[in-house]
């Protein structure tokens, strides 16, 4: 293990922490004498900074995760009793969150709105419904606002022209079109999801 | 010491955060082009009598991939709209991740730089000595390096490249050290390391009066002791001061970068301007303005202070 690959493991990985609290300091290999001396408490502290702050950072034109995904997250708090922060520890621990690239140079890989769905369906957060549709809206916004994205086009995403639909389990659809104005809507309607925050294009 | 192309003369000058979407930064236009937001451009323009030079902090603009382009409008227009009367420019970078251990591919990020530095004339780029991001994902704020033997080889070898691709001078700023969530790897003196890295680089670096005084906070260090130990910096080789708003609340510091500073910060300016012979740029950061472009009357004072210094410094 090398030190960032244990310092990865510490600041986002909630069973490294929990190793560490145990006293389990040889399954960092190497870098045990350095993880050995680190404060719990801070360390405690700098997790649960970093991981929130991904649920909460602004993509420019997007929002925050923890906008795009409110109803699904509200529902999941709600059935837990469990914290935001609790929420982003568990996306943090999981797989689809490895697999997520946030870097312009770490390009190839799904968005975080991807990632974060992928999660969402591996924990059975909120409605199936639900769920989905915050998805479409998100991965639709994240495409029309990047002229060339670094993220790979997520995978319920296709290509119609110059629009991108995201066909949903119900039947429905979303679309968006790049025109005069950002269009993200039903397919049938083409209108504007209702109460959705205006797109900074 | 060898500066290469960066100026001889004393400057004093302002280095502004510059977030895209929001103000003070970079908003967009009815037009949808990039802008500087209106208090920025006030601020700038208004106090160019007061500063000789002023750095932008970069930062990724969105998920797109990476071209200098995409920056160009919002830069266009900073520098024609709010600093047409600053000759001095320079650039302080956010993502070049010189703390890294892990391989971390920083050709896209030079190419656009050095597009940066062409078209802007940016006479030197600065960067903290930290890590912004780990394995992609990134840092709500940058962590210091791995203080420890193979920290410095990562550091010096990240460096080093950084030096040979970027077309500007790169100076390497010593890193803050956040209380409660900086986690240090390593036994090494953050100014021994820094020391280290700078001799075994030949950098020109930068010395940040809020992050110096924040590693002797967390060592412990309390009132003129703060300022202790500085004769293991690399004195000769400091090209740039920093100055941005600190705060010490409850015990703990904290780099607010609020324009507000401590008086510890101005002592230890006056400490390192009488210590670095080759020191070339005082620069005030992220000072808090009105909408109208007016300093912030809480900063003001830090400004009348620096303003004095700078104005002994450069009749020295």
């Amino acid at each position: 293990v090398t030190l960032d690959e244990a310092l990865y493991a510490l600041l986002f990985k909630r069973s490294a922490r929990d190793a560490l609290a145990r006293g389990d300091a040889s399954r960092f290999g190497a870098a045990a004498p350095f993880v050995a001396s680190l404060c719990l408490d801070e360390l405690e502290e700098s997790a649960r900074a970093a991981t929130t702050e991904i649920l909460l950072r602004s993509q420019r034109g997007c929002g925050s995760i923890a906008n795009a995904f409110a109803r699904t997250i509200a529902a999941w708090k709600a059935s837990t009793g469990s914290s935001l922060d609790a929420l982003a520890e568990a996306f943090a621990e999981s797989a689809p969150f490895d697999a997520w690239n946030a870097l312009p140079t770490c390009s190839g890989g799904p968005c975080v709105e991807e990632a974060f769905f992928d999660f969402l369906e591996s924990v059975g957060a909120g409605t199936p419904s639900t769920r989905e549709a915050e998805y479409a809206v998100a991965v639709l916004r994240a495409l029309l606002c990047e002229p060339a994205p670094t993220f790979r086009l997520p995978r319920l995403v296709l290509r119609r022209g110059e629009d991108y639909v995201v066909p949903l389990s119900n039947g429905r659809a979303f679309v968006a079109t790049r025109g005069d104005k950002i269009v993200v809507g039903e397919l049938s309607a083409r209108r504007t999801i209702e109460g959705a925050p205006p797109l900074l294009h | 010491m060898n500066v290469g192309r960066v100026k001889r003369s004393p400057s004093f000058g302002v280095g502004l955060d510059m977030p895209w979407g929001r103000a003070p930064g970079f908003v967009t236009a009815a037009d949808r082009r990039d802008v500087a937001s209106a208090d920025v451009a006030a601020f700038v323009d208004g106090h160019a009598d007061v500063f000789d030079h002023v750095f932008l902090s970069w930062q990724p603009k969105d998920r797109s991939r990476l071209d200098a382009r995409a920056f160009f409008d919002a830069y266009d227009d900073f520098f024609a709209r709010a600093a047409p009367r600053y000759r001095t420019r320079a650039l302080h970078h956010t993502a070049l991740n010189l703390g890294a251990l892990e391989p971390y591919d920083r050709s896209e990020l030079y190419a656009l730089t050095n597009a940066l530095i062409e078209r802007y004339r940016f006479e030197w780029v600065n960067e903290d000595l930290g890590i912004w991001s780990l394995r992609g994902k990134p840092l709500p704020y940058p962590l210091p390096p791995y203080l420890c033997d193979d920290g410095l080889k990562a550091a010096v070898k990240n460096v080093s490249e950084a030096m040979s691709a970027l077309a500007a001078p790169l100076l390497v700023e010593f890193p803050g050290f956040a209380e409660g969530t900086s986690l240090i790897f390593g036994d090494w003196h953050a100014y021994d390391f820094f020391d280290a890295l700078a001799e075994e680089t030949g950098a020109l670096v930068t010395l940040d009066t809020g992050h110096l005084l924040s590693y002797q906070w967390l060592r412990g260090a309390r009132g003129d002791a703060l300022l202790d130990d500085i004769e293991r910096l690399p004195l000769d080789r400091c090209f740039e001061i920093h100055l941005s708003g600190c705060a010490v609340r409850e015990s703990r510091f904290y780099d607010l970068h609020d324009g507000t500073l401590l008086p510890e910060q101005l002592a230890l300016l006056d400490r390192l301007l009488e210590s670095c012979p080759n020191v070339r740029a005082v620069t005030y950061e992220d000072p808090r303005f009105l909408a109208d472009g007016t300093l912030r009357p809480e900063n003001a004072d830090s400004l009348r202070q620096l303003v004095e210094r700078a104005q002994a410094w450069g009749r020295a």
